[in-house]
């Protein structure tokens, strides 16, 4: 009944050094030079609250309006299309990176936006998975594991800050929480560990610290070799090989801000500062605040405005460490939510989403995909990539075959968790 | 074969079993009267035992854990998200908010008190109703026949049940009753009796696992059949085809493309008996259904026309005769329990050992559901199966040559933050909160952070779920949470190091055997160390050794070192005070100040003694249980 191990072979030991050799080959050489970051907006954001407005026309089914804007308050910056807020909610001061206006009149050079996706469901686990993972079942790794894949020897590869982070043992995922616990983490015996003067002082003396980890060490090894229950020796096995692996949290400290922010904002001065120092390789980044049920405009609204806030804290962070050619960020969902209220004011879950890009080898200023009125998808030309109503509908597949292909995820991985749709250019 | 591979596991003596057993279910160490009865009476001992554990609240915690790890309802409380997750889904109730409604109230203390008790006793209503199944020993198939659902006061008056339920105390989040929901009217629409049905009719498990037009409840039926019959729907031969692949050329594939049938059979009949349930979760009797799916039923038969209104509490009565139910109860309760899956069948090419394997565990676990079912499907008799067995107690194995087939036996298992946070509890007498580093100094304990079980701290680092976002425990370490223990380690050695010299030798849990004058310089002295660190590897670890075993050695001489080398650097870079931290000037459970505080150690012994403290709290046999 061990149902959920797909690749029986490769958990024994539960980390990438079970793979065949070839699969731990670097993909882009020997230390990494291509980055990944996932955002997800988890619980399911309303594109047409962001970047698919389409405005309160009534529907001809007497539905209701979409919005609660007016279809001719829709923006622009460039050749994207973005909401207005809606009516009665109040906007974010102008100033902040996270308005609507100021965040898409800064970044729209760089974003390519893709809507009219569809996720074929609207549960959130599933939803989750087919997005980030390019297969609705079971048993596929998210895309970040498979970019962090060839690095999994290094123990922070893949930082997952929550969100659909399966990788099916290709890698070991690291999850981080709270940005002062990384302090207490780097200096494990430190009373004082965010005082530099005060630093040394130890909670087990200084003078005899050395002696308790000497024998810590000394210790496990003494119990693998009188051990005889097979399945304790593979945990005492790993829990050699990770003590043995040196993660230098120290390092990562030095490129993380003095005070490291909440939320989002702190998520990415993580993950860049992990790039940075060498220790990570792809991060998937957590927001949450969009499974708005009820009151749907007062509480996505905000939501979507610290989306964006954290999008730009994170490329203000990708810049200042000169990686904008180097880290590539994909913002998703678990899907969207339906082109109608329900009586509490809220939107409940609908299959069809969409996506952002920005960063490294994305060009920017481009929509590509549609939704007609109703926010139901509309078929693409799989070469020209305009709407063809003898076209394919776009699911998170055609998404992650693209993805893929654009990250230059390897052979062997590929062939690993195959992704059997037709190839589209979506991202370059 | 089978008995050879079973007797080929050397299992824990009953006492290590009781205490393993103890802390895992009620989160505490076997008292000394549970001790003696299980050295006096064998397995009957550890049963009776076993028995009176499980009537204590911290039971039924660990049995909603559980199970929530496979459900995941918690996922609508408010340490798991927003503060009304659960009432936002309850808009057809008008007393959801009954305290207030928030977009017209002022959001005073009580509101938020109200609207956080509120919404997670909402949310936890199908966990209270497995408890509530299992505390009354009732068949386990109650948990999905049940006609009725579990509410307090507070939910109670969110589903406007409150005056027709006798409660003792109206502000007792704990006093949990059946109820149920008659003649409900939404917008003047008379709805009537909901035909409740356990699990399967609560809302927040439809929620949970929603639907939609063109999933038609399937997802919702792929959970029933993986929760609650054991059957992996995606494990069954065929697969979804990839995107263009779908065949087109018949009007309704599900019924007659034979790829697309293999599945569909067996899913469409449970997906199509939710039909009076919609994407939200509330029951819409007589609303249309497909007819181009399989219409509603299960295991073959066609659900009776006369049960379309109760469509799902027939599907539980089915579901409750089928031997697949006792399968999927032994699945949840071994895992829950060894924090393993029992074994899959294996495949063409597996190997003797993994037969081996596998005709033995399944051999073992047949006789447990044999006894489970035997027994009224009671889940206490379950468990008190396979806290006896073998594949709970496996400490190791009688001969080398059965490596290959016992690789994956055992309940060894890295401990998830919230069974290491309540260990500590037993072990130590207080719990590890923040916030990080100031514990010590703080009197308002109560506001404190729980490092290990609070997602601000360590409990998503340390590998715990949120229910939503994380779904998935780490069950094998990584190199942050190796820094966890270490500092956990660390951390606690200080903390309890010098709190339990505060109180009288008979009653410390740590350092009965010395005092903080004790050194090594008598023969009598040199005894009582070694007792106390034959008491520490006991108490902490599990390992009970004789006096003159080299591990007490070696610990001694750490104990030795460690004290020779901080007094010698007493004067440079130590002194006599104990760290700051590490001292205690005010109790660590009520923050009150001490009459006597113990602030410092000239000697260095106390210090010595944190040494190896944290040596101990740091070792594979106190993360790992």
């Amino acid at each position: 009944m061990k149902r959920r191990t797909l690749l029986k072979a490769l958990t024994g030991i539960g980390m990438a050094g079970a793979l065949p050799m070839s699969l731990t080959r670097p993909a882009f050489g020997a230390t990494a030079d291509k980055f990944l970051i996932t955002i997800s907006a988890t619980g399911g954001w309303d594109p047409t609250a962001l970047i698919d407005p389409k405005g309160n026309t009534p529907r001809a089914d007497g539905l209701g309006p979409i919005n609660n804007y007016a279809a001719s308050a829709i923006k622009s910056a460039g050749n994207l299309a973005y909401a207005p807020y809606p009516s009665m909610i109040e906007e974010p001061a102008i100033e902040s990176a996270g308005h609507f206006d100021t965040f898409f009149n800064k970044h729209a050079d760089r974003l390519l936006v893709i809507n009219g996706i569809d996720t074929q469901t609207n549960g959130h686990d599933s939803g989750r998975r087919f997005v980030w993972s390019g297969k609705l079942e079971e048993g596929y790794p998210t895309i970040a594991a498979l970019a962090a894949a060839p690095f999994a020897d290094q123990p922070m590869a893949f930082i997952s800050n929550g969100g659909y982070d399966f990788t099916a043992s290709i890698v070991a995922p690291v999850r981080t929480a709270s940005p002062g616990t990384f302090n207490q983490l780097a200096f494990p015996n430190s009373m004082f560990p965010t005082d530099p003067d005060l630093m040394h002082l130890g909670l087990v003396g200084q003078s005899s610290y050395s002696l308790v980890q000497q024998a810590r060490e000394e210790r496990l090894v003494r119990q693998r070799i009188a051990e005889t229950l097979p399945k304790r020796q593979k945990q005492m096995d790993q829990l050699q090989t990770v003590k043995n692996s040196d993660v230098e949290l120290q390092n990562l400290l030095d490129f993380l801000p003095e005070e490291v922010s909440n939320g989002l904002a702190g998520q990415a001065e993580v993950a860049i500062a992990a790039f940075a120092s060498g220790l990570a390789v792809s991060a998937n980044l957590n927001a949450s605040g969009f499974d708005t049920h009820g009151d749907h405009d007062q509480d996505h609204t905000p939501s979507l405005t610290a989306l964006l806030e954290g999008i730009d804290h994170l490329w203000e962070q990708i810049e200042m460490r000169g990686m904008q050619d180097k880290v590539t960020i994909v913002v998703g969902s678990d899907f969207g939510r339906t082109p109608f209220y329900n009586e509490g004011d809220g939107k409940d879950h609908w299959n069809i989403t969409s996506i952002m890009a920005i960063g490294a080898g994305i060009t920017g200023n481009r929509i590509i995909g549609a939704t007609n009125e109703n926010f139901e998808a509309l078929k693409l030309n799989a070469s020209t990539l305009q709407p063809d109503d003898s076209g394919i509908i776009v699911t998170p597949q055609h998404l992650h075959r693209s993805l893929r292909d654009f990250l230059g995820v390897q052979d062997d991985l590929d062939n690993l968790f195959p992704i059997g749709v037709e190839k589209l250019n979506l991202f370059s | 074969m089978v008995e050879q591979t079973i007797q080929a596991i050397s299992s824990l003596p009953l006492d290590d079993t009781l205490r393993k057993a103890s802390l895992q279910l009620v989160s505490r160490l076997p008292t000394a009267a549970e001790s003696q009865q299980v050295a006096n009476q064998g397995e009957a001992g550890l049963r009776a035992v076993l028995d009176g554990m499980m009537q204590e609240d911290k039971f039924y915690d660990r049995v909603a854990e559980i199970f929530n790890d496979l459900i995941l309802t918690d996922r609508y409380l408010t340490a798991n998200g927003q503060p009304r997750e659960a009432l936002n889904l309850m808009r057809i109730f008008p007393d959801a908010f009954w305290f207030g409604d928030p977009r017209e109230v002022t959001r005073n203390p009580e509101w938020f008190q109200n609207l956080v008790l509120s919404n997670d006793s909402v949310a936890r209503e199908p966990l209270q109703l497995i408890n509530y199944v299992v505390k009354n020993e009732l068949p386990m198939t109650e948990i999905l026949t049940a006609d009725y659902f579990m509410v307090n006061p507070y939910s109670a008056k969110s589903y406007g049940v409150f005056d027709e339920l006798a409660f003792q105390d109206e502000f007792d989040v704990n006093e949990w009753l059946p109820a149920q929901i008659k003649d409900f009217e939404f917008f003047n629409n008379n709805i009537g009796d909901i035909p409740h049905a356990g699990i399967l009719t609560s809302l927040m498990f439809l929620n949970r696992y929603p639907t939609s037009d063109t999933n038609r409840n399937r997802a919702r039926s792929r959970v029933v059949y993986d929760l609650f019959m054991d059957v992996d729907i995606l494990a069954l031969e065929g697969s979804r085809p990839d995107g263009e692949a779908v065949d087109i050329s018949s009007p309704a594939p599900t019924l007659d493309n034979d790829d697309c049938v293999v599945c569909h059979a067996l899913l469409d009949p449970v997906a199509s008996s939710f039909e009076n349930w919609n994407d939200r979760g509330f029951y819409r009797p007589n609303a249309p259904w497909y007819d181009d799916m399989f219409q509603a039923g299960f295991a073959g038969a066609d659900r009776p026309a006369s049960e379309e209104p109760t469509s799902l509490q027939w599907l539980a009565s089915q579901m409750a005769v089928d031997p697949r139910f006792n399968d999927a109860m032994v699945r949840i309760v071994y895992n829950g329990l060894t924090g393993a899956e029992p074994l899959d069948p294996p495949g063409d090419n597996a190997t003797e050992a993994e037969w081996d394997a596998y005709n033995a565990e399944s051999v073992h676990l047949d006789a447990l559901k044999d006894s489970f079912v035997a027994n009224n499907q009671n889940l206490k008799t379950l468990i008190k199966e396979i806290v006896l067995s073998p594949y709970f107690r496996a400490d190791g194995l009688t001969t080398e040559s059965f490596a290959i087939v016992h690789e994956d036996t055992g309940a060894a298992r890295l401990l998830s933050p919230e069974m290491l946070h309540r260990k500590i509890n037993a072990l130590l007498g207080f719990e590890w909160r923040g916030p990080l580093d100031f514990y010590s100094v703080t009197k308002d304990n109560n506001s404190q952070a729980r490092l290990l079980d609070d997602r601000q701290y360590y409990q998503q680092i340390y590998g715990g779920i949120d229910s939503f976002v994380v779904t998935q425990r780490l069950t094998e370490p990584n190199g942050l949470m190796i820094a966890v223990q270490e500092r956990m380690g660390n951390e606690l050695a200080c903390y309890a190091v010098p709190n339990d010299f505060l109180t009288a030798a008979e009653q410390r849990l740590l350092m009965p055997f010395v005092e903080t004058t004790t050194q090594p310089t008598s023969s009598a002295n040199q005894e009582a160390i070694m007792q106390n660190i034959q008491h520490l590897h006991s108490h902490l670890l599990a390992e009970d050794l004789a006096i003159d075993d080299p591990e007490l050695q070696l610990t001694y001489q750490l104990f030795v070192s460690t004290l020779e080398a901080g007094q010698a650097a007493i004067g440079s870079t130590e002194d006599g005070n104990l760290p700051f931290l590490c001292r205690r000037t005010n109790d660590l459970l009520t923050g009150d100040d001490l009459s006597s505080p113990l602030t410092i150690d000239p000697n260095y012994v106390i210090r010595a003694w944190i040494a190896v403290a944290a040596y101990l709290m740091s070792d594979y046999r106190f993360v790992y249980e």
